[in-house]
């Protein structure tokens, strides 16, 4: 916005473009130094990470050498007096239930800093529903370029957990099992024999060290050492590689996705216009990136949250995998696919998360510091105080319950004789 | 016991022995033009006592029977006197003609509400005239300028003309046109006010003791007067400056019966900037930005009777900005083409009908109805063509827009009941049906291949925005003028406030006191209390006014914010041709809002609520005003001393609980004015003003914050892994908010008026300078951090965008 302003400024009052800057001494306080905690702990968890810091000029400094306190409901459970494997890192192992007060201490260079916070209930009753659809979103702002994709279109409902003030983050993550059987049949090829200058006619399969040069040798090693099938045509195929294991061609894990949340009122909350839009040209818009909420709009009542996840079913961050499976397919005949079967699983992990108000601050916060709109306009309003829970220092500690659904969308794992659908995938 | 009943029963008798009163009534009006005069005076020389107009120009007084020496006076006009013997009620209506240099006038009456003899405190008029002699930016004269130079009254950022009184916030501003209240009172982002001079008649400011038919802002009201339109001739003026263009049109429909006022004003930058850009070619697109506003006021009054007046007026002011970029090529193959537009356009639309009826000389009412609408949208126009032998015909719209607006109807009915001597009593209620509509948004996308129709589509999308919010607002309200003695006058009243919204309703009990004791003549003392609440805000993320400023009532969990001040003020006026005045203050607010720590930045929603803190905050100051009002040199010198802070409860999530001082805490306050008038053909208007630095939040170092799993697909796993922890970074760390006084703001302005009388016509020539000596002030100030020879620095980076702007209007007055 600020850039807009100078433009308005520039083209309306031409004298501006005589102003001038200068740098004037800072005569303020030095607050480098200052105890640092951070951490988002969670609720019947075995282990939980706290990051000490100080605060700096140019980069925060890690302190591995702080005692640190961990209360639970006021007793001393666990005390550590340095970091674990990384600096400034900090695993707490004991164990906390909903509803107990949780408090960690920090000590350090005569520092004293500590926070506190209430381990928020479960939502119990999360329940959802999905449908696949195909939406057209703009890729970014100012761009004129479109994508349409394939979403699976989810419908989140679940009670608000008391009829005070409760706050949620809804985090997705997607867990994508992709396998293929590697079929591969005997190939045929010719070599030239300079001895004899004649042309050689050779059996082989991918790995060229097992060569033959008749197809039934080729075969009958085929037969005794690999998983094979024999198609209509009589050729033989044959598990090339990982026997009577899978090719694995997506990480088989669960992993946060980002998901759109256009048409949600409750997780568009303070969001005036998405960031893609060209409009964020003239207003503010945020980012609700870590999928924050409060019960404003449902308190003490049931909530309906309406998500589209992307529909992929390769992992996000290898693009490669996709492709590999889709050269895989239209390389075999579709019955040979269906005797052999083709493993997808695809599920969607709903993880609502009930977190106390001081996190809720703390990440709506993190947006604005993220945001473009900030970085713009930060100057002219000053830096932005971040919330903080931490006593003598600074940083935020809270604690997290979480509640999980999970949706399988797609599991191809044991139907062998069906062939992938092919329509899930979009471009 | 006894003493009290004595004199309890002296002060009956006197009633019932009184001589028989008679009343005289009517309206004091300019001879030339017959508009209606505010807050002129009548007094009687031989009893002593006086009354003042209304601000429809109405006047009543009880005499006792008999004769009179009645004297009628108003600031810049010559004085009638009549001789008169008093029979019976009398209806006198009084023309009084303009002279040309200001004179001396003997105050001998109490002003309304404003003014050093006023019962009132912390009130000033301020006369179209003085607004026409502040120089200003560009030329442009302005109110809120104006009212920035009066003590008490901070400006908001370098040239805006946001005002902040005694520590209120920007929203704490009613701001009244013809009765009606105006949302957005800026053009350009908050340089230029809407009101445009020619067509303002009269504008008063309050800043405590508030009449008790003001409600709704708790820090100041500013009552602007339209003027009424000329009964006996037309006249008309064009002005030309750098900015804008002003013309005004007044004249008889029907002498003496019925009348017309009409000004408007435009800017044509556009016009100016558009060679520049009709050449300038960004990333190869033709790129092309525009800005434009306007104002226009219209106003009727017709006279149906010396009972019965109607004033219809009407103002409508827009705003536009857009930007347009155009991109095109053509070859062998065919064409392709887009053109984008981005604009943001804003504006305010307000009427109003008022219907002053006089039902006997004692009593008067003005009724009122009005309309008010603020409207804001945003738009993005996208529209693509292609064309290819090859490839086929493609196209594209895309157009999306965002509305924002806040409607009001207004019903109010204000009397004035002169019951006796001792006595004005002032009654009425307001209604305000309030309409906010925070967001409205939709998407249509249209596209058309001809190789692909498949993905042909024509779709519109509505975004769900913030819900529609209905809100009524009933005032009753009464106040008496009580002039208990000749040196001690009261005046009590209260106001009470029910707001409605959802399925909560707030009432409000605002008492209100003032008193004013006079034991010499030219020494007047005075002290007041007064309580006031506010059931809207406007929400902001910045400190420049931005159209996209959102106002919304309060909410279920939002109490009205109140106010309770304290006033007590010493007033002078014996020393020839000047006003002095010295004012303290103690103000208290309740419920005031804050953002809490993080989420100023959040823009505007329908949880808006959850992102702000109700507070406390207390302002206390000392205001001194010397005014000169008559002579060829006149103006004013004000200093305000003052304090403003803001506390918050430890558990709102502001500031930690810790007590901070509000932005526009500045210290200290000088504002001179000086205007003089050498001879008929030339004038000097001199303004300097001096502020303290306001306060801002500055960082010096960075701490580091944490980002959830997401950021980084942080899990159990990872940790195992040794995959932590790049979910953590760095940002600003701020100790608390407002933790640094800027640098200190002073400005001299500077303009010459050179009139000449032509055959048909004055013309002025006006030559202004703004920030005459090129103070480098700090417009805009950040941290920063600086490389000083390999070590890093955090300085303070002060940005000037005003310096010295010289401009030029020329007027012409026929």
């Amino acid at each position: 916005m600020k850039k807009f302003l100078y433009i308005a400024l520039l083209a309306v009052v031409f004298p501006t473009i005589f102003s001038c800057e200068h740098d004037l001494d800072l005569k303020i306080e030095n607050t480098d130094g200052v105890l640092t905690m951070n951490g988002y702990l969670y609720t019947g968890q075995d282990t939980n990470v706290v990051f000490l810091s100080l605060t700096s000029k140019k980069e925060p400094l890690p302190v591995s050498t702080a005692k640190l306190e961990m209360r639970i409901n006021g007793e001393l459970v666990e005390t550590l007096n340095s970091a674990y494997m990384k600096e400034g890192v900090y695993i707490l192992s004991k164990k906390f239930n909903a509803g107990d007060k949780v408090r960690i201490d920090a000590y350090y260079n005569g520092q004293h800093a500590w926070a506190e916070d209430v381990a928020p209930e479960q939502v119990k009753d999360i329940s959802a529903d999905y449908r696949t659809a195909i939406h057209t979103f703009k890729r970014e702002a100012y761009s004129d370029d479109y994508t349409t994709s394939g979403y699976n279109d989810v419908d989140i409902s679940f009670s608000d957990l008391s009829p005070s003030n409760d706050y949620y983050r809804l985090n997705v993550k997607v867990y994508n099992d992709s396998k293929v059987r590697n079929w591969n049949r005997i190939r045929e090829s010719w070599d030239y024999d300079e001895e004899t200058d004649e042309y050689i006619l050779k059996y082989w399969w991918y790995d060229s060290d097992h060569e033959f040069y008749t197809y039934e040798e080729a075969y009958n090693f085929i037969k005794n050492n690999f998983e094979y099938v024999i198609a209509k045509d009589g050729n033989i195929f044959y598990l090339t590689e990982g026997r009577r294991d899978y090719f694995n061609f997506g990480k088989a894990i669960y992993k946060s996705i980002k998901y759109r949340y256009d048409n949600d009122v409750i997780l568009s909350e303070s969001e005036t216009q998405k960031t893609d839009s060209d409009l964020d040209i003239l207003l503010a818009s945020i980012e609700n990136q870590y999928r924050v909420f409060s019960d404003n709009q449902f308190n003490n009542s049931k909530a309906v949250l309406h998500i589209s996840v992307p529909y992929e079913l390769y992992d996000i961050d290898d693009n490669q995998s996709k492709v590999y499976v889709y050269q895989e397919m239209e390389n075999y005949p579709e019955d040979l696919l269906k005797k052999a079967g083709n493993y997808f699983t695809y599920k969607i992990r709903l993880e609502l998360q009930s977190i106390s108000e001081q996190q809720y601050f703390y990440l709506r916060a993190l947006n604005a510091v993220n945001s473009d709109f900030y970085e713009e306009n930060s100057d002219l309003t000053g830096a932005m105080k971040i919330p903080s829970n931490v006593s003598g220092g600074c940083g935020n500690i809270s604690i997290t319950t979480r509640s999980f659904y999970e949706i399988t969308v797609l599991d191809n794992y044991h139907p062998k004789n069906s062939i992938i659908d092919i329509k899930p995938f979009y471009d | 016991m006894k003493n009290k009943l004595t004199v309890i029963l002296i002060l009956l008798s006197l009633n019932v022995f009184a001589q028989k009163k008679v009343t005289i009534s009517g309206y004091i009006t300019d001879s030339k033009s017959s508009e209606t005069l505010i807050g002129a005076t009548v007094y009687d020389e031989k009893s002593k006592h006086g009354a003042i107009t209304n601000v429809f120009g109405f006047y009543s007084l009880t005499l006792p029977e008999g004769e009179c020496a009645l004297k009628f006076s108003y600031v810049g006009y010559s004085q009638q006197t009549f001789n008169l013997t008093l029979k019976n009620d009398t209806a006198i209506n009084v023309k009084l003609s303009e002279v040309a240099e200001l004179e001396e006038v003997v105050v001998t009456a109490e002003k309304e509400d404003a003014g050093i003899s006023s019962v009132k405190m912390g009130s000033l008029d301020v006369p179209v005239k003085v607004i026409e002699h502040t120089p200003s930016l560009l030329g442009e004269t302005d109110v809120m300028r104006t009212i920035q130079l009066m003590p008490g009254v901070q400006q908001g950022m370098a040239g805006s003309s946001a005002v902040y009184v005694r520590g209120g916030g920007g929203d704490e501003n009613l701001i009244l046109l013809d009765g009606a209240p105006v949302y957005k009172v800026d053009h350009l982002f908050g340089f230029f006010s809407v009101f445009t001079p020619e067509a303002v008649k009269k504008v008063t400011f309050y800043k405590s003791s508030f009449p008790a038919r003001y409600n709704g802002r708790v820090s100041s009201v500013i009552d602007v007067r339209t003027k009424d339109g000329d009964m006996q001739k037309f006249t008309k003026s064009i002005s030309i400056g750098l900015l804008t263009s002003r013309f005004t049109l007044e004249g008889p429909i029907k002498k003496d019966k019925t009348s017309f006022s009409v000004s408007g004003r435009t800017t044509y930058l556009s016009l100016l900037t558009a060679p520049v850009f009709s050449v300038l070619k960004i990333d190869g697109e033709k790129t092309n930005l525009g800005y434009w506003f306007y104002d226009f006021n219209a106003k009727v009054n017709h006279k149906f009777s010396d009972k019965d007046r109607l004033y219809v007026s009407f103002y409508r002011g827009v705003d536009k900005f857009w930007v347009k970029d155009t991109y095109e090529y053509k070859d062998s193959d065919g064409s392709y083409k887009d053109k984008d537009k981005y604009f943001l356009r804003w504006g305010n639309l307000i009427s109003t009908a008022r219907w002053n009826h006089v039902f006997s000389p004692k009593l008067f009412s003005n009724t009122t109805l009005s309309f008010n609408k603020y409207k804001m949208a945003v738009g993005d126009n996208y529209d693509y063509t292609k064309t290819s032998s090859y490839y086929g015909n493609e196209s594209e719209v895309y157009e999306s827009e965002y509305n924002s607006s806040i409607m009001d109807l207004g019903l109010s009915d204000d009397f004035d009941f002169m019951a006796n001597e001792k006595h004005t009593i002032k009654f009425g209620f307001n209604y305000i049906n309030h309409d906010f509509d925070p967001e409205t948004s939709h998407t249509k996308i249209k596209s058309k291949s001809s190789q692909n129709p498949e993905n042909n589509q024509d779709t519109v999308i509505r975004k769900p925005g913030a819900k529609k919010i209905y809100a009524n607002e009933l005032s009753l309200y009464a106040e008496d003028d009580w002039k208990l003695f000749d040196c001690l006058h009261l005046n009590p009243g209260f106001a009470y406030t029910l707001f409605a919204v959802g399925k909560k309703s707030y009432s409000n009990f605002q008492p209100r006191f003032s008193l004013k004791y006079s034991p010499v003549k030219a020494l007047a003392v005075k002290a007041s209390y007064t309580r006031m609440s506010q059931c809207v805000h406007l929400l902001t993320s910045t400190p420049i006014s931005m159209p996209t400023d959102l106002w919304v009532p309060i909410t279920e969990n939002i109490k009205p914010e109140t106010a309770e001040q304290y006033s007590v003020g010493f007033y002078y006026t014996g020393l020839k041709m000047w006003e002095l005045s010295l004012e303290g203050y103690y103000k208290k607010l309740n419920n005031v809002l804050e953002y809490k720590d993080g989420m100023s930045f959040m823009g505007f929603s329908s949880n808006w609520q959850d992102l702000v803190a109700m507070g406390r905050g207390t302002a206390k100051g000392i205001e001194f005003l010397a005014r000169k009002t008559t002579g060829k040199a006149t103006g004013w010198i004000s200093y305000t001393l003052s304090k403003a802070d803001r506390d918050f409860d430890a558990d709102s999530q502001v500031n930690n609980g810790d007590p901070f001082p509000f932005t526009y805490d500045r210290r200290h306050n000088i504002g001179i004015v000086y205007n003089q008038k050498f001879n008929d053909r030339i004038d000097l208007d001199v303004t300097w003003t001096y502020y303290s630095g306001a306060n801002s939040t500055v960082s010096v170092s960075k701490e580091t914050v944490i980002f959830p799993e997401k950021r980084l697909g942080y899990d159990w796993w990872d940790i195992e892994h040794g995959l932590i922890p790049n979910n953590t970074t760095k940002t600003e760390y701020v100790t608390n908010r407002n933790n640094y006084r800027l640098p200190a703001t002073h400005l001299m302005c500077i303009g010459v008026n050179f009139h000449k009388q032509k055959k048909r016509c004055e013309r002025i020539f006006n030559l202004s300078v703004y920030n005459a000596y090129n103070s480098k002030n700090p417009d805009f100030c950040f941290s920063k951090v600086k490389d000083e020879g390999g070590r890093e620095k955090y300085v303070l980076r002060k940005i000037t965008i005003l310096p010295l702007i010289p401009s030029f209007t020329i007027t012409y007055k026929f």
